[in-house]
């Protein structure tokens, strides 16, 4: 049993946790919410997806990825600056392994859209469907610095 | 206080390409190792599954269990292997049904990947029993579509491993079994040849194909074909798919290397607390890159605190607080490997955003925070708690301005870039 002492002490650090969180609660959460969904000619959902990001007068993509289809983590960091003009493609892979992912051939869903520029802490939910990889393999890098999307 | 009792953890693994760091970046790829021992009072069984849990996590990021916990991941990974190859099998037996061959391969091709990666080097007949199952499969499947050849190179693989093998009248088709027949006869004529297995140093214990075959340097016995040989070093594996010519085959396994002895001393001087200066010594001669874990009791959950030892240099520790809800509590510790890996500075992460400065010393004592409080996510609002905080103005006002400073600093990001997350209930339908 904890002396009245002990649980007065734990108690008011529970409180100081839970402001605290409170707080980073109220203002924090994904800026970018990417939607991803699947056409229905692709037969196959992904067992990992890998992220890459094109940027404006960037040779190469920022990477994120393999992350088991369902074990994203809930928040990420693109750095991508406000006013930057970026696309987002996505690809799917059907491997077991997450290493396997790295393997053109276990490819099997790739999907892409952009471009986009966003302000500071302007909020977007990017909708991107995985098609067929021929399909996809057609569609995909989008030129960052081409049309804005309607998105 | 129990919960605040010390447990360190430290498990010996090997990553095929070390994690991206500065100071590792043009140098050779040497191992990276990380690792797991205990001291108590611990509660083994809840530690053991967050110890598990880690490693497994390194492994899907390319890290291969070396030594003390090899066994125990093994046997994990059996166990969810088994369900995965079941699932596959049946896919498979489905679309042979259907008479859908191409899909059939790709399950049967998975479900042989899945073998040869978790079971094919253990004794357990399990798996090699999921083997034979799937052998008989694809060589049904190959039968109807008439393609004799194949089913005979099918046939011949399952008999390489297995000469005597009889399936019974119920398990396959009378084509089959005749077919049996005849490879068998064939490879009657084929003579033994051998191969040898060698360990340095020597007397690891050797399976081939499942079967224990004494301790190396030793010749095995066996059929041309492919061949699955591991050996065991007091938890140091080597396993090596072999394809054995007419001329026989030859496995040379190098266990017992000076990093994984450095390693396992790693191991055990983790178990008490340490100086920065000591980590970095004792790290300095596992490898490039050393990753040490340390599971740390937080109330009715646990801390894992990992600092990662670059080139000698303690370069950043990272840790999660450990919900005890299972779905946040998986994404917590796989975060935390993500971050172990890809992270340049000392930082929590997870659910719980907290003060880094207190992870050093955390790490090198083995304490953990002592301040830690477990958020119980699953009890109601307590009022008395509320009231009892509101009288500890002082800390409460910390409380805010440790909140205020966060925004603060997340706000500056903001300048850098764009936090995302990523919704993938449309990739169900």
């Amino acid at each position: 049993m904890p002396s009245t002492q002990q649980a007065s002490t734990t108690d008011v650090r529970a409180l100081v946790a839970a402001v605290a969180l409170l707080v980073l609660a109220g203002c924090e959460g994904p800026q970018v919410t990417i939607a991803l969904s699947k056409s229905p000619d692709l037969l196959v959902a992904p067992n990992f997806v890998r992220f890459a990001f094109f940027l404006e007068d960037e040779e190469e993509p920022l990477e994120a990825g393999p992350f088991g289809a369902g074990a994203i983590p809930a928040s990420n960091f693109a750095a991508i600056p406000p006013g930057v003009s970026f696309s987002v493609d996505v690809i799917g892979c059907a491997s077991i392994e997450r290493d396997a992912c790295e393997d053109e051939t276990s490819f099997v869903g790739r999907g892409c859209e952009g471009p986009f520029t966003l302000q500071r802490g302007e909020q977007q939910t990017i909708d991107v469907e995985l098609q067929p990889n021929a399909v996809g393999n057609a569609a995909c890098p989008i030129d960052p610095a081409g049309e804005p999307s309607e998105e | 206080m129990t919960g605040l009792g010390v447990v360190s953890v430290v498990c010996a693994l090997a990553v095929s390409a070390p994690p991206s760091s500065s100071s590792s970046k043009g140098a050779p790829a040497r191992p990276v190792y990380a690792g797991a021992a205990s001291r108590g009072p611990v509660d083994p069984a809840q530690n053991e599954a967050v110890r598990l849990e880690v490693a497994r996590l390194f492994a899907e990021r390319g890290v291969k269990v070396t030594v003390a916990e090899a066994e125990a991941v093994t046997e994990q990974k059996k166990a969810r292997a088994l369900a995965e190859l079941d699932e596959r099998l049946d896919e498979a037996a489905r679309a042979f049904k259907k008479n859908d061959y191409a899909e059939a391969k790709v399950f049967a091709q998975e479900a042989l990947g899945i073998f040869e990666e978790a079971l094919a080097y253990s004794e357990d007949d399990a798996g090699w029993a999921r083997y034979r199952e799937l052998l008989l499969l694809v060589t049904e499947a190959q039968l109807n579509a008439r393609d004799k050849d194949a089913a005979d190179v099918t046939l011949g693989q399952l008999l390489v491993i297995e000469p005597d093998y009889k399936p019974t009248k119920t398990q396959v088709s009378a084509g089959l079994l005749a077919r049996l027949e005849v490879v068998r006869d064939n490879q009657r004529a084929t003579p033994r040849t051998t191969v040898e297995v060698k360990s340095r140093p020597p007397g690891a214990r050797v399976l081939v194909d499942g079967r224990r075959a004494g301790k190396a340097p030793v010749a095995v016995e066996v059929l041309p074909g492919i061949h699955y040989v591991s050996l065991d070093d007091n938890g140091k594996v080597h396993r090596e798919r072999v394809i054995v010519s007419e001329d026989g085959g030859r496995v040379t396994a190098r266990l017992g290397e000076p990093e994984a002895q450095a390693a396992q001393t790693l191991i055990r001087r983790l178990k008490d607390p340490l100086t920065k200066k000591e980590l970095s010594e004792y790290s300095v001669d596992v490898a490039d890159v050393t990753l040490a874990a340390l599971i740390v009791p937080w109330g009715k959950s646990q801390q894992v605190l990992i600092a990662r030892v670059t080139d000698g240099e303690l370069d950043a520790i990272v840790g999660a607080r450990l919900p005890l809800r299972q779905g946040p509590r998986e994404q917590a510790l796989f975060q935390l490997v993500e971050a172990a890996v890809t992270k340049k500075a000392d930082a929590w992460v997870g659910e719980v955003t907290d003060d880094a400065g207190t992870l050093r010393t955390a790490f090198l004592t083995g304490a953990g925070d002592q301040n830690a409080v477990v958020k119980e996510e699953e009890e109601p609002l307590n009022v008395p708690l509320l009231i009892g905080g509101l009288v500890g103005g002082v800390a409460v006002a910390a409380g805010v301005a440790f909140g205020v400073f966060t925004v603060v600093q997340a706000d500056a990001r903001k300048d850098e870039g764009f936090i995302y997350a990523v919704d993938t209930a449309g990739l169900d339908n």
